[in-house]
């Protein structure tokens, strides 16, 4: 069987590693960066280099048109590029298309999706050919050596873009261990500098919750089904209320610690652990706790 | 005046917020969950409404399905300013593949007349799958711009600003186009009570799916089911036991080498 998939971000080859291995398809990538294409030399044989100098949806269009027929499984990823470009795969070869699946079974044809904003979970059966996004880490493999060749595809677009990378303030919440998430329950930007500590203080990342970041310009990432997937060990999230929006982003965290001051809050129903308190109390506490561990 | 002839796909979408699951089978109690037209559908709807605010536009809207849901769908949105509305009738619409909505919509662009801009919500609010407008835009061979927060118009091209993971993009190009708006791009107008009495009069143009579909594909579902990630859920309540609480905590990060 023969796949091809699409890869957006360097944090999802492993995943595509797995995928191969463990439904034992011979996959070929695509990919709009030359940093991507290079690392997939390592573990797939076959790589399409789309030559742009950032993601353009018609450039890839184009590009698909040129190499992506005849597959009988297409691969993205659940980010927003990815469902973008699954799409015009099943537009221009008429193919059904899945977003959010978080189990296939080639044997007895059937995937598994996320649906209602991750609240319900949906068997559907399938038959190849067939286009899915992936959730983050369902499928998870080692780089195997392999020494791939990649062709790179010149093509033409008609819209014009441009792009300005998101400055990460510290550590990528998408490579953390330790993510401190921060919700409404902040009634300041000035007080996000706990969040901030918090997270330095463990070696981690911050991030907040859409609104934060959309609606008030707080931060510059969000997590969430429209924005960062993340999938530390442990998930602090603070003064958030849980919205499944949010909760998305965030379900492949190992551990999940709350802080809301409202019992009733949805967030304690997705929690391991969840402390009922005024995260303006708990959180100076919290970090008063760390210091003395470390002796700072 | 520039004079824009706009389409606006919508959907009739399960009200997710408001949703409810059987507590014996875990399956979705359909008939206690609001349907109402997708919030990104309804930015989408609000970004027409302003283009013809500022530089005119004839604005239709086309949805797929047929019931007292959608019928009070497409009113809203002759309340809200559009100029002309068809229902495909489809008693299943809902369960027609993405791929099939598309094909539809394409047959129903070709039938009608290609339209300047076509601009429709990023994702509906049960699915989610945000895909319709890239599958429309290669069926169609026209441009997309996708997930557009900013939308703006210099009298030749659209420039759409768009949120991703990694960062913020410009997509600029001149119609036809699709355009995909965000439902965080604008705050939807609210109707007056004229204009919800005026959208009462207003005409409904219902065409038969067979004629936009020659094959129907329904998606075929097993099952659904509520999704719980299995979560310890230990809760601490007593302000005094806060102490005791980020101990437990401090625990954890010590467990997993954080600390």
């Amino acid at each position: 069987m023969k796949g091809l998939a699409y890869i957006d971000d360097l944090n999802w080859i492993k995943d595509f590693i797995g995928l191969s291995r463990e439904l034992n398809i011979e996959l070929d990538i695509f990919t709009h960066s030359r940093s991507i294409a290079e690392k997939a030399t390592d573990s797939f044989k076959k790589i399409y280099y789309i030559d742009i100098e950032y993601f353009n949806p018609d450039s890839i269009l184009n590009g698909l048109r040129i190499f992506g027929e005849g597959y009988d499984l297409y691969i993205t990823s659940t980010t927003q590029k990815g469902r973008i470009v699954s799409g015009y795969i099943a537009g221009l070869f008429g193919y059904n298309v899945y977003s959010d699946v978080t189990k296939i079974d080639l044997n007895k044809n059937y995937v598994e999706r996320l649906v209602y904003g991750g609240l319900g979970k949906a068997i559907i059966n399938v038959e190849l050919p067939l286009i899915l996004s992936l959730v983050k880490g369902v499928y998870h493999g080692e780089i195997s050596g392999i020494n791939g060749n990649i062709e790179t595809i010149k093509v033409d677009t008609r819209v014009k873009s441009t792009f300005k990378v998101r400055e990460l303030l510290g550590v990528d919440p998408t490579k953390a261990d330790v993510v401190i998430g921060a919700g409404r329950g902040f009634k300041n930007r000035e007080d996000l500098s706990m969040v901030e500590e918090l997270a330095k203080l463990l070696g981690g990342a911050w991030s907040v919750t859409r609104p934060l970041a959309a609606d008030y310009g707080w931060c510059n990432h969000w997590i969430g089904i429209s924005g960062l997937n993340i999938s530390p060990k442990i998930y602090l999230i603070i003064g958030s209320s849980g919205q499944p929006h949010h909760m998305l982003g965030a379900r492949s965290s190992k551990f999940i610690i709350a802080v809301n001051k409202d019992p009733d809050a949805p967030i304690f129903q997705e929690c391991d652990y969840g402390i009922v308190g005024d995260l303006y109390k708990v959180v100076p506490q919290l970090i008063k706790k760390i210091k003395e561990i470390k002796g700072l | 005046m520039i004079y824009m002839k706009i389409l606006v796909p919508i959907k009739l979408s399960l009200d997710t917020s408001q949703i409810k699951f059987d507590e014996s089978t875990g399956e979705p109690i359909y008939e206690a969950i609001p349907k109402k037209m997708g919030d990104a559908d309804k930015c989408a709807l609000e970004e027409a409404l302003k283009i013809k605010d500022d530089i005119g536009a004839s604005i239709t809207v086309v949805t797929i399905g047929y019931s007292r849901e959608h019928i009070r769908m497409i009113r809203d949105a002759y309340a809200m300013g559009v100029d002309e509305a068809y229902i495909v009738k489809a008693a299943d619409g809902d369960k027609l593949s993405v791929r099939n909505i598309a094909e539809a919509i394409k047959n129903f662009i070709d039938e009608k007349g290609l339209y300047d801009v076509i601009l429709l919500g990023q994702w509906s609010n049960d699915t989610h799958s945000s895909t319709l407008h890239s599958i429309l835009s290669a069926m169609l061979n026209i441009p997309l711009i996708p997930n557009v927060d900013k939308l703006e118009y210099d009298g030749e091209s659209f420039r759409g600003l768009s949120n991703m993971e990694d960062g913020i993009y410009t997509f600029e190009s001149k119609p036809p186009l699709i355009i995909s708006i965000t439902s965080e791009a604008n705050l939807p107008r609210i109707p007056t009570l004229k204009d919800i009495l005026r959208a009462k009069r207003m005409k409904i143009n219902e065409l038969e799916l067979d004629k936009y579909l020659s094959k129907p594909i329904y998606v075929s579902i097993k099952s659904v089911k509520r999704y719980l990630v299995e979560r310890k859920k230990v809760l601490f309540k007593d302000e005094e036991k806060i102490d005791e609480a980020l101990e437990k905590v401090i625990n954890i990060f010590r467990g997993e080498g954080l600390l």
